[in-house]
């Protein structure tokens, strides 16, 4: 039989020694339950000792000139893309050109033309109305002009249909250019698209600080089977020795 | 019996292992568009949000709606929209006609996520023909839900609404 007394020991030191780990398992749980209320699905991570954790590697850039706007670049930094330091907020992949045809401005990816305002707020994406995959895009006389793999389109004015037409010698395509370096000052280093909650998914399950950190929701678990078990002996015992008679 | 009792699992762990459908096109927009309209279909016509539309269309998804403009096809008798939303995660298109502000036809016409495809079945999208807006930007009756696609007949419903709705204000 084993004495009230050393189970108690046992559950007390057990739990001082695991109340951190503990603590710190729960915190990340909690914060892990309501991570889609804070939004911490869409948000990558950005402080460089959270990328340095993740051995993110910086970016290179690829600048496209905008056809019609000299001062400004269509910048594809990993999987993000700006106009100069102004980050687009779209998701697409692979950018090729960008033009000026004022109002809008249009960035092109291989399947979508994407539409955004003069101050870069998104207006459409346009991704069915052309065949095949566009290569670059470009303008001849105030006209947008979608070159594809097997195509050259002419928008209307107001970029809402496309039409098929000769190819023509004089137009001005959006072309890579290197990117002036007080531009690529201006971006960050490093992007990833790590979320946040991806982190707090790697904290609470011990997946970020090697063995230690590993060894942490093991411990966590281990530690509440125990504090469990001697607790239930311990309210067990005491009960036991109420009911025994007492002798006087 | 034991070797197709081993088929039978191996078979069925592979299929658990394989990746989640990519994008399903049950149908082009294009090719939706196209069948609306008896001849060829009008040019396309944009509709801009102004603050107020806006307004309306976020109480509407319950999130504001991303761009600042949407294509239709309109003639004399009705309008045609390819609208998308998110089910879960990603982008659900659906095509919608509508003529004298009631609902002739709706299709999904995309699908991208994983689950919720059975939203695309005609007995679930039929319900929605002849269905209208109401004063409260309600639908006028009630949609009946597919266990395991809530999200993805949310998603319908709340495109349904804003079709109507937008049809509305270029009337």
């Amino acid at each position: 039989m084993i004495k009230r007394a050393m189970i108690m020991r046992a559950h007390r030191s057990i739990a001082v020694f695991s109340l951190l780990i503990i603590m710190f398992t729960a915190v990340t749980g909690f914060l892990l339950q309501h991570a889609e209320d804070f939004g911490w699905q869409h948000k990558p991570i950005e402080q460089a000792w959270l990328l340095d954790l993740y051995h993110v590697q910086p970016t290179t850039a690829t600048a496209y000139r905008i056809v019609n706007d000299s001062k400004h670049y269509a910048i594809e930094l990993g999987h993000l893309w700006y106009i100069n330091q102004h980050l687009l907020h779209i998701q697409a992949k692979k950018m090729l050109g960008a033009v000026n045809v004022a109002p809008l401005l249009v960035v092109a990816s291989e399947k979508q033309l994407h539409l955004f305002t003069a101050d870069f707020t998104y207006v459409e994406s346009i991704d069915w109305m052309l065949d095949g995959v566009i290569r670059t895009i470009g303008e001849q006389n105030g006209v947008l002009l979608i070159q594809t793999y097997t195509s050259l389109y002419q928008a209307d004015a107001s970029l809402l249909s496309f039409t098929k037409v000769k190819i023509n010698a004089r137009a001005d395509f959006s072309n890579k250019v290197a990117l002036p370096l007080s531009y690529a000052k201006q971006l960050p280093d490093r992007v990833t698209n790590i979320h946040y909650l991806r982190l707090m998914q790697d904290l609470h399950g011990g997946r970020l600080f090697g063995l230690p950190h590993w060894l942490i929701p093991d411990l966590t678990a281990l530690a509440l089977l125990f504090l469990s078990v001697t607790g239930f002996m311990m309210h067990w015992q005491r009960r036991k020795a109420a009911r025994k008679p007492r002798k006087y | 019996m034991r070797g197709l009792m081993f088929v039978f699992i191996m078979s069925t762990l592979f299929l658990g292992l394989l990746p989640a459908r990519a994008d399903s096109i049950y149908l082009e927009p294009q090719v939706f568009v196209k069948q609306q309209f008896e001849v060829a279909p009008p040019k396309a016509k944009v509709i801009w949000l102004d603050q107020s539309l806006q307004t309306k269309l976020a109480n509407i998804l319950h999130h504001p709606y991303v761009g600042m403009r949407i294509r239709y096809w309109q003639d004399k008798q009705q309008t045609v929209w390819v609208l998308n939303e998110i089910g879960k995660e990603k982008n659900i298109t659906v095509g919608i006609c509508i003529a004298q502000g009631l609902i002739k036809d709706l299709k999904v016409l995309v699908f991208r996520e994983s689950r919720g495809w059975e939203v695309k079945h005609d007995f679930f999208t039929n319900q929605f023909k002849l269905m209208f807006l109401n004063d409260k930007l309600h639908l006028n009756r009630h949609v009946d839900s597919i266990t395991g696609a809530t999200l993805s007949v949310r998603a319908i419903q709340k495109i349904a609404k804003i079709a109507l709705l937008l049809d509305r204000e270029v009337q």
